[in-house]
């Protein structure tokens, strides 16, 4: 297999208080060697849940049926122990809140040390100096000294820059980077994908990039899948997603998004909104879980759910009505 | 002048109610709370009909029956050193244990809620001083209070029932306290205050009534700690005297014959360990209900 | 860091003071006259009555006395009883190692059960575990300390004849026989703690079982074992502290009433025929010394909150 990561129908069953959750519906998905792969969608389409069941972190009364294959091996059938060796070392995630997801009780040195230690084995000053060496990658000053900071001393930047240097700490072949900049203001969302740019490009990392904002995917990927509902609709190029968006719901999204240097009196003042909420599916159906929200939809939409189907070359998009192919505006 | 609709007055949040409806299905789905509740029930009944309830006088000795062990002719659980018959005794003990756990703990919550609200929601002088006070009461074991009480006032129930009442005060002083802290950042809170809503309606209308879930659960944990801590203050001989009977010193005086004759040591305690067991099953079948996580 | 703890220190010392004045305020409300209190006599003749006075400086305003009788306590002089004759002091020092033993024993049990029994229980939530530890903690809850401690003597010193069910042996006497006469009483007074200390540890490890930050050790890659152990419980166990801290002054309640069904000389027993008899001078020094030590203990756990905190430590606020 010449892809780093494949998963191939993925279907994930949570429960809750009120019963099943199909999170993740026959989701198909690969990242190759040194690629930057984008899974985009709004909250609570499945994106997150999916990076999650990669690395086994789901709750243990979760069903998760599909094959991952990482670098050849099955990753779902994998005893705990192996999965625990690939966990931070070979595939590391990066978080979406960075204040909430390192311990408040420990140094920096101390969370990112014990990963070194862990996986790589180094102790003591090696350890120490590898992970000074780490905060530096990611632009943090006085690395020696910030390693004895506790986070709650640092700015919700570096607190992400931390997260990314502790990720990378085991030289990780596929980096999963859920919301990342979420939860941080414009200008340090700008600061961290920058760095994060850099680093792909210098280390030649493999990503998965798991996002809601159309802006970070335009930054970083180079390819997208479009989740809805817990299936992927879309799955292309980033150029040609942004130039010629097939599936209704992507057209949608982009149409959504604030661009810079509109005037007024232009044709598209107004943000199109999608009107409607996100479904959660409880039960399997047969039809597809846009068409009531889609502007584009038929009666067959309501009857047959569709699958993904080529468009174009390396472009699929599963929908019986897709957009004209397209001559839009490429993304600012 | 113009009237106000201050957001929140008259639509109450509710946390007073556990969520509407369902309640009491959610509340039964837990065994051991109905259970709890069973045996909250029980007791007051007990202790309320009493009277109708027991065969014999609890204080009056039959000496022609002394120490006879259970089921014996007439008396099921047998009969104490003077003959009385233990059963009849267990339940008049019964209105001791419940008045004074329960006195206690409305005594402690009536004094503690006031205070508590106050100190959570102004901060400053009066938060300092009520935490001091707190402090220098927590300072001191419950025994001591109420040995001190003892000497200075005389021993009497309502002596105990005061000491009780004085140790169970830093535990609702705190609840209501952070709650009241709480309470106040809440935008309802804010903006009754903005508007310039009087004080004490604040704290009466919207304060109070949000915290009743957390204070009824504090009741649940507290009468309990009261129970345990009554039957001690009788087992060493500060609550009712003999021969008025109490769990605690119904246990005292069983002590000398625990050898030969350990019946009536066991089941003056074992009264005294299901009621306080009731409690905090019916307790902790409340904090459950009122747990959001739990809805 | 050193901020946090001189106000710490300094809010305890107030409360130690006021703690005091309401002791020196309970003694002097007795009903009789203090003479009658500080002596054990009744009939006094004029002359006898002012000379003791006079002795005792019961003419002064009582603010004089109050700041003369804390000069007395912090030199070490607290009076003699007049039951035994004995100075207050020597009593409490032949009564204090044992208390002292008893209560480090319990603490111990309590901490040794506790805890781990509350992180299993948080572990293995709503499976059987979690069932069996929280009836075992109901049961420790529920249960009335002087009856268990009936039943344990009913049981074991009575009918098994295992272990001795009154009295005491100084350690340096006879380990063995030392902790025969203890693990019950420990066991019992530790029982109350422990159940406590493992609703409290479970809810804690509860909730930080669900943070990001466990999430976050998880995906590194780290054990289950260092998951729970280091990440997890490290900041359960701050809560744990300020509860052993409230549960301190309950604790020493229960002390005096194990004391007594378990023929402890203790400073519980000490109190309680103290208290029967009228020692007026002993049943003081006792109340002082009882809030020094809950007083100082809720400092010690102030301690340990900072150190467990590093926010609280750097900070230096709270």
């Amino acid at each position: 297999m010449d892809e780093l990561l494949a998963i191939e129908e993925l279907e994930v069953r949570l429960f809750d208080r009120a019963g099943v959750v199909l999170a993740v519906r026959d989701v198909s998905l690969s990242v190759g060697h040194g690629e930057v792969v984008a899974l985009v969608g709004e909250s609570g389409c499945g994106k997150s849940v999916t990076a999650l069941a990669l690395l086994r972190l789901l709750p243990a009364d979760a069903v998760v049926t599909g094959t991952i294959t990482f670098q050849g091996r099955e990753l779902l059938g994998l005893p705990l122990k192996q999965m625990r060796r690939i966990r931070g070392s070979d595939i590391a995630m990066v978080f979406q809140e960075p204040m909430t997801s390192l311990n408040p009780s420990f140094t920096i040195g101390n969370q990112i040390v014990e990963v070194l230690k862990l996986h790589k084995g180094l102790g003591g000053q090696a350890a120490r100096t590898r992970a000074a060496e780490l905060l530096s990658l990611v632009r943090i000053g006085s690395p020696e000294q910030r390693l004895r900071s506790f986070p709650h001393q640092l700015s919700g930047g570096m607190r992400q820059r931390a997260m990314i240097a502790m990720a990378l700490a085991c030289d990780p072949k596929l980096l999963i980077l859920d919301e990342p900049t979420t939860a941080l203001d414009v200008t340090t969302q700008a600061q961290i994908l920058d760095i994060v740019r850099d680093l792909q490009r210098r280390l030649g990392l493999s990503i998965l990039l798991i996002t809601h904002d159309l802006g970070v995917v335009a930054d970083l990927a180079d390819r997208v899948a479009v989740m809805y509902a817990g299936s992927k609709v879309e799955d292309a190029d980033v150029d040609r997603l942004f130039a010629s968006p097939r599936h209704p719901y992507t057209a949608g999204l982009l149409r959504a998004l604030p661009r810079l240097g509109r005037r007024a009196g232009d044709a598209q003042q107004r943000l199109m909104e999608i009107p409607g909420l996100v479904p959660v599916l409880r039960a399997p159906v047969q039809a597809c879980a846009f068409s009531p929200r889609c502007p584009r939809s038929q009666d067959d939409c309501a009857t047959v759910t569709p699958h993904l189907e080529d468009c174009e070359p390396r472009h699929t998009v599963a929908c019986f009505h897709p957009e004209a192919p397209g001559v839009r505006e490429p993304a600012l | 002048m113009t009237t106000v609709t201050i957001p929140g007055e008259g639509s109450l949040p509710s946390l007073i109610e556990p969520s509407g409806r369902g309640w009491w299905r959610r509340f039964s789905r837990r065994p051991p709370a109905v259970i709890g509740l069973a045996g909250v029930v029980i007791v007051v009944a007990v202790a309320v009909f009493a009277p109708l309830l027991a065969h014999y006088s609890p204080i009056v000795s039959q000496f022609g029956h002394v120490l006879e062990g259970p089921f014996s002719a007439g008396h099921i659980l047998g009969t104490d050193q003077l003959g009385r018959d233990e059963l009849s005794r267990l339940i008049y003990g019964s209105q001791t244990t419940l008045e004074v756990g329960v006195l206690a703990t409305l005594l402690a919550m009536a004094v503690a809620v006031p205070i508590g609200i106050a100190s959570g929601f102004y901060r400053g002088a009066v938060d300092m001083l009520a935490m001091r006070i707190t402090d220098v009461v927590l300072a001191f074991p419950f025994l001591l209070i109420a040995v001190g009480l003892a000497a200075i006032f005389g021993p009497s129930l309502q002596n105990i029932i005061l000491a009780l009442g004085v140790a169970q005060l830093p535990g609702s002083v705190r609840i209501a306290r952070a709650e009241a802290m709480a309470l106040r950042e809440q935008d309802f809170v804010q903006a009754a205050i903005v508007t310039g809503v009087k004080e004490r309606v604040i704290l009466f209308r919207h304060l109070f009534p949000n915290m009743l879930s957390p204070l009824l659960v504090q009741a649940s944990v507290s009468i309990p700690a009261a129970i345990l801590g009554s039957a001690l203050l009788s087992f060493l001989g500060l609550g009712v005297q003999p021969p008025t009977p109490s769990w605690g010193n119904m246990l005292a005086s069983a002590q000398t014959y625990l050898y030969n004759d350990p019946w009536i040591a066991i089941f003056p305690g074992v009264a005294i360990f299901l009621t306080t067991l009731s409690f905090n099953l019916l307790g902790d079948g409340l904090r459950d209900l009122f747990d959001p996580s739990m809805r | 860091m050193r901020a946090y703890l001189l106000r710490r220190a300094g809010i305890s010392l107030l409360t130690l003071i006021i703690a005091s004045m309401v002791v020196f305020l309970g003694v002097r409300a007795v009903p009789g006259s203090p003479a009658t209190a500080l002596t054990g006599n009744t009939d006094f003749s004029q002359a006898a009555l002012a000379a003791i006075n006079r002795a005792y400086g019961l003419d002064n305003p009582l603010p004089v006395q109050y700041v003369d009788w804390v000069g007395q306590v912090v030199a070490g002089h607290l009076g003699s009883s007049p039951v035994t004759g004995m100075s207050v002091v020597t009593e409490l020092g032949n009564a204090f190692p044992i208390t002292f033993e008893l209560t480090v024993l319990a603490m111990l049990i309590a901490l040794l059960f506790g805890i781990p029994t509350g992180v299993v229980a948080a572990i293995r939530r709503g499976r059987g575990a979690d069932y069996a530890s929280n009836g075992l903690a109901l049961f420790g809850l529920s249960i009335p300390s002087f009856w268990f401690g009936i039943m344990l003597i009913l049981l074991f010193s009575v009918y098994l004849k295992w272990l001795p069910s009154a009295g005491f042996i100084p350690f340096s006497q006879s380990p063995g026989a030392n902790l025969a006469h203890l693990v019950m009483p420990a066991f019992v007074l530790g029982t109350g703690v422990a159940a406590v200390l493992m609703r409290q540890t479970r809810s804690g490890m509860l909730e930080t079982l669900r943070t990001d930050y466990v999430r976050t050790a998880r995906a590194k890659g780290l054990s289950e074992w260092v998951v729970v152990g280091k990440h997890a419980l490290r900041n359960s166990l701050v809560t744990v502290a300020t509860v052993i801290g409230l549960q301190f002054g309950i604790l020493l309640s229960g002390v005096a009433v194990t004391e007594e069904v378990f023929g402890l000389p203790g400073i519980g027993q000490l109190t309680i025929n103290a208290v029967f008899q009228r020692d007026y001078p002993t049943i003081q020094a006792v109340a002082l010394l009882t809030a020094a030590i809950v007083i100082l203990i809720n400092l010690l756990m102030d301690f340990v909150y900072m150190v467990l905190s590093p926010r609280v430590r750097l900070a230096g606020e709270l």
